[in-house]
């Protein structure tokens, strides 16, 4: 499976819908001019009316609780997913993700020592937790990592896996109250899993020789 | 069901989409997403929340973990939501909700925890990936404790960054 995707190529609009989509998620035109806020998620989503003055926007009113309120929050955000999962689609279709694992490709074996085939299980990782994993395995019964890049590659994934759909899904309902563009909670969750994962590559290394496991050639 | 007429365009459809009927299909699948996964979810995430509301349970872990939640400058009820996204995320997120809502938290409060939150994973969730993956015990116990350290680097960065802007 590693070969076939290893060899399949991404054109330019891979690129350059890889782009529209860290444009869109990270929130970086988030109130910009006219044109400009065409690139943000937040434009298309708009906003809820209030009913009364002094009230929520949308049907939340003000001082509910329990349950009951949180249904009605629940019902406010459908409209968010329902695009940002269509627009992720749509990016996937069109090879965005692919053209993600392509441009870090050549960064994967200097920043974590795992192979340039690793990009995929990282770049599947934002989406869904069990395919990385999945992915993982696949890599290390082909031999294409050995037993210590296995470990790096799971402490990267382990921790907020699918984490772009996660802030698609959950993170939606805490978006209006971030400082910040969504872009700083997806920068820096990914740079925790970066550290992480070293973390791991030196533990494993260090301990290397007590490994059960026979670590193949380099790593 | 009928079948369909060899060489006919819908034979041949599932190899090219358009942007329309790719974007239709997206939004179902977002609602799919959303109707399954997320609303029953909050079923859980309220009774979790109410109990610990009402218990004045979130008082007392408020007093005890205060002092550990300072270094990320969140008040001390923010542990609950911390340590609950720790089982399952929808404590977290649900439960900042009303808590935003009373002033506990702010936006730069939020701001700190959200990451924190996005950076944990189910006990359960950890336990499968490892498997599939094909991991042993002392790699899986050793994943787990990054995942706790992931969450806590992600708040100590968003931190500083929300310290220097």
């Amino acid at each position: 499976m590693e070969t076939v995707e290893k060899k399949e190529k991404v054109g330019i609009s891979g690129y350059a819908w890889f782009l529209l989509a860290l444009l869109f998620f990270s929130g970086a035109f988030r109130g910009a001019p006219a044109p400009l806020n065409l690139l943000d998620l937040s434009t298309y989503l708009g906003s809820f009316g209030t009913i009364v003055e002094g009230a929520a926007p949308g049907i939340l009113g003000k001082g509910g609780s329990g349950l009951n309120n949180l249904f009605l929050t629940c019902f406010t955000i459908a409209p968010g997913v329902m695009f940002s999962v269509a627009f992720m689609e749509a990016v996937e279709y069109y090879g965005g993700l692919k053209a993600a694992g392509k441009l870090l490709t050549p960064l994967l074996r200097p920043l974590m020592g795992v192979p340039g085939e690793s990009a995929l299980v990282m770049i599947c990782n934002l989406q869904s937790s069990d395919t990385s994993a999945a992915m993982i395995k696949s890599l290390y019964d082909s031999k294409t990592i050995n037993a210590v890049q296995q470990g790096i590659l799971l402490a990267f994934c382990l921790p907020g896996p699918a984490l772009l759909g996660m802030m698609i899904s959950y993170g939606v309902m805490l978006y209006p109250y971030l400082l910040y563009g969504s872009g700083i909670v997806i920068v820096t969750v990914l740079l925790s899993k970066f550290i992480v994962a070293n973390l791991m590559r030196i533990i494993l290394m260090g301990g290397g020789k007590n490994n059960k496991k026979p670590a193949a050639q380099e790593v | 069901m009928e079948k369909t007429v060899q060489g006919s365009p819908a034979a041949q459809a599932p190899k090219k989409k358009g942007f329309l009927d790719l974007f239709l299909g997206g939004g179902k699948k977002g609602l799919n997403m959303w109707f399954n996964n997320m609303m029953p979810s909050i079923v859980v995430g309220g009774l979790l929340i109410s109990l610990i509301n009402e218990t004045g349970l979130i008082d007392l872990i408020g007093v005890v973990l205060g002092p550990v939640m300072g270094i990320f400058g969140l008040p001390g009820e923010a542990a609950v939501l911390w340590v609950g996204s720790f089982m399952t995320m929808s404590i977290g997120i649900l439960g900042a909700l009303p808590l935003i809502e009373s002033g506990v938290l702010t936006m730069e409060h939020v701001t700190i925890l959200l990451p924190m939150i996005m950076a944990t994973t189910a006990p359960a969730k950890i336990i499968r990936m490892a498997g599939v993956a094909g991991a042993d015990g002392k790699t899986l116990k050793l994943s787990y404790l990054m995942m706790f350290l992931c969450s806590i680097l992600a708040g100590l960065m968003t931190r500083v960054i929300t310290l220097i802007f």
